[in-house]
């Protein structure tokens, strides 16, 4: 007993000192759900700059290498899925559905912008400037930015948001393409298939 | 989850499948509708003889020769005592026929188009057409009338093609303009007739969408066009008139040669044999020779269908593989206005060579890529590495054909600038700043393969493995580094230098990785291109895809058949047994010889003799460049080297 009452007299053990990491995302929490339109924002500035004519159009495209070269969009698509990731922690540790159905938004945003990257600069003959790693960065920033999206929405659906129910659906569609292009890079079983589609269509095209 | 908000979902869905869709096969998907029935070429594709064909050619062709007779008979006082006797009797109808007996028992009905093209120098030609309904003397009779004084003479009309086409079938509707993108007609398979309540029905055969460049989408516009041009009608009447798309089976005959079979504008290849691709080789070097001035320059371009080549663009590299093609016909041919060329264009390659001040012992090339007022080269600043790779292949490619003939020195010197060139990873510059003030971040995709193949051609006339060293850490580069990146393979190229550099360098340090990247290359190019002969139109068969508007590149048949043949050098040797890339080669050899001038498929060119030889862009488009002649030429010789053990190695080993 008396052992108890001393115990009880004991002041309370100070709680363990809380990280860096802690803190940055208990600030970020407590911000407001519009953060998780990050993603989208930088999905835009990297589209928005691959459309940029000094880019696309043949006789300017030796300058503008050295001024929009590949590491600063691949950079910018890291970027991107970074601040997804951390977004997704954010908003999954948060009851209300808000800050995820806007994420998945976002990061479908981003996903279309970075589709439309890659396939602006593959049209407009980048890989006579780009390395492997700058496409590479931005198919991983697809395929991330897929699932992310589809996770933000299947969270944020089974948790009671319409919206993200219905968006579900969008997201999973990406994942799949994302999953047919991944087995493309690598498998001469479906880039096989991708040839057929292309010579099944113009046999239907030309007589 | 409720029903409702599934049932929204799956709409989102398929939304975003048809917007896929719709994104990556739009312009096809979305001709679909417009195409409707059109219905599979005439078959069989090239017809057989017609001995109706032949009869109407002969017929007016006689009619014409006689009419032109009569024209330059000498008048009563000419002394000219040079020309030939000509027969000066009038041609009647009753003459003809009893002279032609073959035509009595034709029913012309109004299923016979005649087509007459009158050689014209620096011009188009623009065919006389007229319709065989009152037979072939009235239809000879309306084509003389057309003609001018000049054509009208037996020297010009001796080199005129005659062409017949029987309508088959029913005439068919079309949207107008030939629907979206022109895809429910078939170029050069479809004709159209114009008719209008004051005007005579106006034909345009099929062919005429081939002969001269045309998209498909302008076909319904170029047979209003032609109707004015060469029908006298108004623009007003073209638009009113009404029209309909319909098919023929067609032969034709250049100057007094034999009646061929033609369909698309072209005629049927033989198989493929050693002897016709020695052959096909043969006319093209003769082509090039032709084309290859006393300064050493090889005409770049050259419009067949307009007798054009007034242009002033130029390319050395390409210029450096012409002279590569000619040594490997001449190894063939030993034909010594060819070497001579081939000799002349090295010289003149040599001459725009740079010896490097910064690294003596070096030698690079600058780029010609303009010709000055006076056709005299305009020589650049920038110092591509894909020109002094082509370089190399050519002086190897000479001292293959003679020893001897160029300096191993200078030789020796491009290499070693091509090593500099080289970064330790292995990965080559495209660009060498030999100003100091060009410094370029542009990657050549194909400059690399060019360089490695130029190498292992110098390796194979010094014997020194030096060169097969830098070769192969060159090669290995492309192979596992190049378009790999963070556990993906980004892009399998087809580049058709680096396959056939694999090839080379399997013979000597054979590895699986490399051998296993060169037959991907192969997978690659033949994945996007028409080998089921069960499904495509005969002529198509090798063929590459094209747009919804055009017909395929016959040109990338060329590079595509060095890529193929050096796959199928490789698959004899390392998987025996297995004829994939070598029936891939054939396939692709005969699109290849199909879209080259070679007799009877120039009956429409204003200048037969010029283009003899010449591989068109297109089957739709005849420019003919040096580049398009030289990867053909080269395609057919490593396919030669499969397919002829006694026919000389396109890897052969020297001795200095």
């Amino acid at each position: 007993m008396s052992k108890n009452k001393q115990a009880a007299k004991a002041p309370p053990a100070p709680p363990p000192p809380e990280g860096f990491v802690t803190r940055l995302g208990k600030d970020i929490a407590e911000v407001t759900p519009l953060l998780a339109l990050i993603p989208g924002i930088l999905g835009y500035v990297m589209v928005n700059a691959a459309m940029n004519p000094e880019l696309i159009e043949l006789d300017k495209m030796a300058q503008a290498a050295e001024r929009w070269h590949g590491d600063d969009f691949a950079n910018l698509a890291w970027l991107g899925l970074v601040f997804s990731g951390v977004l997704f922690a954010v908003g999954r540790s948060r009851e209300r559905t808000a800050t995820l159905s806007l994420l998945g938004v976002s990061t479908l945003a981003l996903f279309g912008c970075t589709v439309a990257t890659f396939s602006l600069a593959w049209v407009h003959g980048r890989e006579n400037y780009w390395d492997a790693y700058h496409f590479a960065a931005l198919l991983w920033t697809v395929f991330g930015t897929s699932v992310l999206s589809f996770a933000s929405f299947k969270v944020a659906g089974d948790r009671g948001s319409v919206f993200a129910q219905v968006l579900v659906g969008v997201s999973a569609v990406t994942v799949l393409l994302c999953l047919f292009v991944w087995t493309y890079t690598w498998s001469p079983l479906v880039q096989d298939f991708e040839g057929w589609i292309a010579r099944t269509l113009w046999q239907m095209t030309h007589g | 989850m409720n029903g409702q908000t599934i049932t929204i979902g799956l709409l989102a869905v398929l939304t975003g499948i048809g917007l896929l869709l719709n994104t990556q096969f739009g312009d096809e998907l979305g001709v679909l509708l417009d195409r409707g029935d059109v219905p599979d070429a005439v078959q069989p594709f090239f017809p057989e003889p017609n001995a109706d064909a032949d009869a109407i050619i002969a017929a007016v062709r006689d009619a014409l020769d006689s009419w032109a007779a009569l024209e330059s008979t000498p008048a009563a006082g000419d002394d000219d005592d040079s020309a030939e006797p000509v027969e000066s009797v009038p041609m009647t109808a009753e003459l003809l026929e009893a002279r032609h007996p073959a035509l009595n028992g034709i029913d012309y009905g109004d299923r016979w188009i005649l087509s007459v093209y009158v050689p014209t120098r620096g011009d188009w030609i623009r065919p006389r057409i007229t319709t065989l309904e009152r037979g072939a003397y009235a239809a000879a009779a309306d084509v003389w009338s057309t003609l001018t004084v000049r054509q009208k003479t037996a020297s010009v009309l001796s080199g005129a093609s005659i062409k017949v086409d029987l309508i088959v079938g029913e005439e068919r509707s079309f949207p107008a303009e030939g629907g979206e993108r022109g895809v429910a007609l078939d170029e050069g398979i479809d004709g159209i007739v114009l008719r209008h309540p004051k005007r005579k029905t106006f034909w345009y055969p099929p062919s005429l969408s081939v002969e001269r460049k045309v998209s498909r989408r302008k076909i319904h516009a170029r047979a209003r066009f032609y109707a004015r041009e060469l029908g006298g009608w108004r623009r007003a009447q073209t638009k009113e008139a009404e029209f309909a798309a319909f098919r023929t089976k067609a032969w034709v005959q250049i100057g007094d040669g034999p009646v061929t079979a033609i369909t698309r504008g072209n005629v049927d290849v033989p198989e493929i044999t050693p002897e016709l691709l020695r052959e096909r080789i043969d006319l093209a070097a003769q082509y090039m020779t032709r084309e290859t001035n006393e300064h050493g320059m090889i005409r770049y371009q050259y419009e067949a269908t307009e007798d054009d080549d007034d242009f002033d663009s130029y390319n050395l590299l390409r210029h450096a593989g012409s002279v590569y093609a000619m040594a490997q016909a001449y190894r063939l041919t030993e034909d010594e206005a060819l070497f001579d060329a081939a000799l002349r264009a090295m010289g003149f390659f040599l001459r725009i060579t740079k010896e490097d001040e910064k690294n003596p012992g070096e030698r690079f090339v600058v780029n010609v890529n303009r010709l000055n007022t006076d056709l005299t080269p305009r020589v650049g600043r920038t110092s591509k590495l894909g020109g002094i790779g082509l370089g190399l292949c050519a002086m190897a490619e000479l001292q293959k054909a003679r020893p001897g003939s160029v300096s191993l020195e200078t030789t020796l010197e491009m290499a070693r600038h091509v090593e500099r060139m080289q970064n330790p990873d292995g990965s080559f510059d495209s660009f060498y700043d030999w100003t100091g003030t060009d410094k370029r971040l542009r990657k050549s995709i194909y400059y690399s393969g060019e360089a490695i193949l130029g190498l292992l051609r110098v390796y194979q006339v010094t014997g020194d493995e030096h060169w097969l060293d830098v070769a192969e850490k060159g090669a290995d580069y492309l192979v596992d580094e190049r378009w790999n990146s963070l556990g993906l393979t980004i892009y399998t190229p087809p580049d058709a230098w680096l396959i056939q550099a694999l090839e080379e360098l399997d013979r000597e340090r054979p590895d699986p990785d490399r051998e296993a990247y060169a037959f991907a290359i192969g997978e690659q190019i033949a994945r996007h291109k028409q080998m089921d002969p069960l499904k495509v139109p005969e002529d198509m068969l090798g063929a590459g895809l094209s747009g919804v508007s055009s017909l395929p590149h016959a040109a990338t048949a060329g590079s595509f058949g060095e890529a193929l043949s050096a796959a199928a050098r490789l698959e004899a040797r390392r998987r025996p047994g297995e004829s994939r890339f070598r029936t891939f080669a054939l396939y692709n050899a005969e699109y290849n010889i199909r879209n080259q001038y070679w007799g009877p498929n120039e009956y429409a060119l204003p200048n037969p003799a010029r283009a003899h030889g010449g591989f068109r862009v297109k089957p739709d488009h005849g420019e003919v460049r040096n580049d398009h002649v030289q990867h053909s030429m080269s395609g057919l010789f490593g396919l030669l080297d499969l397919l002829d053990e006694t026919a000389p190695d396109i890897a052969e080993k020297v001795q200095p």
